[in-house]
């Protein structure tokens, strides 16, 4: 087909750079589902001790929500995915949105796809390349996924029937990208398209768990988790993540039929012709490079904390009448506001991170150059870059906060100030990830990537602590671990040491940053 | 299909048009380049060349007008038509962690084409092949699309502003380079804005102005429309009425005016007339004629 002419060559020069990519969510998706299949194992070390989990699993209603149905608890394998499968599944869907992004819209982006667009490439080539690229990937994390827990001696079916999983999420996300990447000309709204798209999937298909009913069809996180690892395992639901993805990329080609290159389906239109007063002060010039990203992290947190909000009604009223349990009774809503405080904290540390790697960006692009040539001096650009998403990161969580406390007002009656202030106190550890990503961007440019494992690190601590039942010193690692319970009130010493080493950490950043350097 | 005499145009791009939203790129833009021929692509920032050379290569879609390409319709053919030719833009975007050698390999086995000259060109044109692309200057990346293109036989070879941030000795490279290709028979669509480059080397030109075509023909032809400059020291003062002439500047026995080609005889005996002491007579530069037309005075 002369549409695609190419696809096997681009489709190389894609694998070709996407190694070192391809090989760092290998070797993490390998050592995630080793180590928590390995962890479980530790922690339920005979049938006794996984038929008592078995028992109360019923109860597990937050788990229902936020991990997926859970099919055969009462084996090791099907504990393994019912409390560290469903978080990997929506990693995994990130890597194929990024992988198609970054090789579709990111190209016309930048104008590097032009010299191949004048070449004999077809039309839909670039688009072909980027699923073959996405589908090499999925097969790939999901054979590493197959062997990670069946070297923990975990059964060869159900552990293929999980990588099934992880290769299905991978694929349909991949193919929802490559339609988010047609509707404009700049790659962050193809991503965040496709993570708002991440995210409902997500919701969708925890209430359709945590009711039980048909919604979870709604959602493809819902087809390839009916695959049922370890239960009774099905490859149709696998086929219709596959037939789901097709025509999402049939939708993505018709797409790029009908724009021209580099553009997106609506023409951006002309803008103001004189920068507003704000835009001449290097604190107004952050808050604009960065107010785009911060509004789109808050909306997506405040739909997801109101949603989690009004969720707990649910959850708290399933595991209500059985005393006795600790994660039931009058505590269990306690414990699963405080769950949802945490998570929201930590995302919003993932916002502070996206929003600081932004630098690395602007100054491999030469703008911070082109900024700190002038009267503008590269430590007072640094400190107000740093300001402003600081600041952000306390509009953003303000906004997931309040979204939670409002929804759990309406369902249940709970306080709404005490839900508010207890997110809040997560601040200060995420201005720690903050500062951690700011002294990597400063001091060690080339590795700010790392910056993305330290949220990875946070988030692992955050769902799956009690469970792995972690070692003390390994939580005592995360930042988040610190922040002071919901009967503590903000003036607990705790949120003051923290903040304390944010700002050395930040003051040591900076003066790597003025010493250093600057790229282009 | 075309008739007799349309029969051995390369591109022929008929009342194109191009909007981007409530911006009008192309108004009714015309182009029409002779296989083998050298072709000037001129026009002030934001005329409308650059959206031109995109239409041709099949990555914008016009909105109105005919354009084809070797006969053909650069949209729908693409593939076929990319076989050959070769394109250097003015900005050139490439893979920062690449090294230059392997950018100029992927774009030569994109091409499908043999870099028989990839060896050659980059000597001459003083490139190391072993540096990241993210360390090139803006000239070194130029240098990397033009070895691309330049390395293999094309029938066609489209340059966008093709030498912008290349040395002056780099751009008399480039017009060897171009030379050459033009003896081996490749048609050359040239957009630049440098009138020497474009004076040494394009046989016609054509200068478009706010999306549409203002001129096309021969560079010798443009320049023979062009204002003639003429400087006078005459016994007595010169008597000019009734004729046509611009930017006058006169004592009672000197006399500078610019007169067009036709009212140049008549300028000529009104001067002899008055006892002429010494004269010149300046042909325009190439560079006055564009400055012509690119304000949208008319010569």
């Amino acid at each position: 087909m002369r549409a695609t002419t190419a696809t096997a060559r681009l489709t190389r020069l894609a694998l070709r750079q996407d190694r070192s990519w391809l090989a760092w969510w290998l070797l993490g998706v390998g050592a995630y589902v080793t180590a928590t299949a390995a962890a479980m194992r530790g922690a339920y070390p005979d049938q006794a001790a996984v038929d008592a989990y078995a028992a109360t699993a019923g109860l597990r209603q937050t788990e229902r929500l936020f991990n997926g149905p859970g099919h055969a608890v009462d084996t090791i394998g099907g504990l393994t995915v019912f409390e560290a499968g469903g978080y990997l599944l929506v990693a995994v869907a990130l890597f194929g949105v990024f992988t198609v992004v970054r090789h579709t819209r990111t190209p016309e982006h930048d104008g590097r796809a032009e010299l191949l667009a004048a070449a004999p490439v077809g039309r839909w080539a670039a688009l072909a390349a980027a699923c073959a690229t996405a589908g090499i990937g999925a097969l790939a994390l999901g054979t590493v996924a197959t062997a990670g827990l069946m070297v923990t001696g975990l059964g060869a079916r159900g552990s293929a029937a999980y990588g099934t999983c992880v290769a299905g999420s991978v694929l349909v996300f991949a193919a929802v990208g490559t339609v988010t990447a047609q509707l404009s000309d700049n790659p962050r709204v193809a991503l965040a398209a496709a993570g708002v798209a991440l995210g409902a999937a997500y919701l969708v298909r925890g209430i359709g768990d945590l009711r039980d009913n048909g919604l979870v069809w709604a959602s493809p996180l819902g087809w390839v988790q009916a695959v049922r690892p370890f239960a009774d395992e099905r490859l149709w639901p696998g086929l219709l993540a596959l037939a789901g993805a097709a025509a999402l990329v049939g939708l993505a080609a018709w797409l790029t039929t009908r724009r021209d290159l580099g553009a997106g389906i609506r023409a951006t239109g002309p803008g103001p012709a004189v920068a507003a007063p704000a835009l001449r002060t290097p604190t107004g010039l952050a808050v604009r490079l960065q107010r785009g990203t911060a509004v789109g992290w808050a909306c997506g947190l405040g739909v997801l904390g109101l949603a989690l909000g009004v969720l707990g009604d649910g959850v708290v009223a399933a595991t209500g009448e059985v005393t006795g349990m600790p994660w039931a009774g009058p505590q269990a809503a306690e414990l699963y506001y405080g769950f949802a405080c945490l998570l929201l904290g930590a995302l919003t540390g993932c916002a502070g991170i996206a929003l600081t790697v932004r630098q690395r960006t602007e100054e491999q692009a030469g703008r911070t150059g082109l900024v700190c040539s002038g009267t503008w001096s590269r430590t007072r650009w640094f400190a107000c870059c740093l300001g402003v998403t600081l600041a952000a990161t306390v509009v953003v969580l303000l906004v997931a906060a309040t979204g939670l406390a409002v929804g759990r007002a309406v369902s249940t009656d709970g306080p709404f100030l005490g839900t508010v202030t207890h997110s809040l106190a997560y601040l200060p550890a995420v201005w720690v990830l903050v500062a951690v990503a700011t002294l990597l961007v400063a001091a060690a440019p080339g590795w700010t990537p790392l910056a993305w494992a330290s949220a990875g690190y946070v988030l692992v601590v955050a769902l799956l602590a009690a469970v792995l039942k972690l070692p003390g010193w390994a939580q005592d690692l995360s930042p988040f671990t610190h922040a002071p319970g919901l009967d503590d009130d903000l003036t607990d010493p705790r949120l003051l040491v923290l903040t304390g080493i944010a700002a050395l950490v930040t003051t040591s950043a900076g003066r790597s940053f003025r010493r250093r350097n600057l790229v282009a | 299909m075309y008739g007799s005499d349309s029969q051995d145009l390369v591109i022929r791009a008929e009342g194109l048009r191009k909007r981007f939203g409530s911006v009008r790129a192309l108004a009714g833009l015309d182009l029409a380049v002779d296989r083998g021929e050298i072709h000037g692509f001129l026009g002030p920032n934001g005329s409308g060349k650059s959206t031109t050379v995109r239409i041709l290569l099949g990555m914008l879609r016009a909105d109105g007008g005919l354009v084809r390409l070797f006969g053909a319709d650069p949209w729908d053919d693409a593939v076929d038509l990319h076989r050959r030719l070769a394109y250097v833009p003015g900005d050139v975007t490439l893979w920062p962690g690449f090294t230059g050698g392997e950018a100029i390999d992927v774009l030569l086995s994109v091409r499908g084409a043999p870099g028989r000259r990839r060896e050659s060109l980059m000597e001459r044109f003083a490139l190391d092949p072993s540096r990241r692309c993210r360390t090139y200057s803006k000239g070194n990346r130029q240098k990397v699309a033009l070895v691309a293109a330049l390395a293999c036989d094309t029938d066609l070879l489209v340059l966008d502003e093709p030498t912008s941030g290349l040395d002056p000795l780099m751009e008399a490279v480039f017009v060897d380079c171009v030379r050459e290709a033009a003896a081996r028979g490749t048609t050359v669509l040239l957009s630049s804005h440098i009138l020497a480059e474009v004076e040494a080397l394009c046989d016609r030109v054509t200068i478009v102005r706010d999306g549409a075509t203002v001129r096309t023909g021969p560079v010798a032809e443009l320049r023979r429309i062009g204002r003639v400059r003429i400087t006078a020291r005459t016994t007595r003062p010169v008597d000019l009425d009734g004729i046509d002439v611009a930017d006058l500047v006169r004592t009672r026995t000197t006399v500078r005016f610019d007169a067009s080609q036709t009212d140049l005889p008549a300028a000529l005996a009104a001067v002899t007339e008055a006892g002429v002491v010494d004269l010149t007579c300046a042909p325009p530069s190439l560079e006055e004629v564009f400055l012509d037309h690119y304000a949208g005075r008319s010569a």
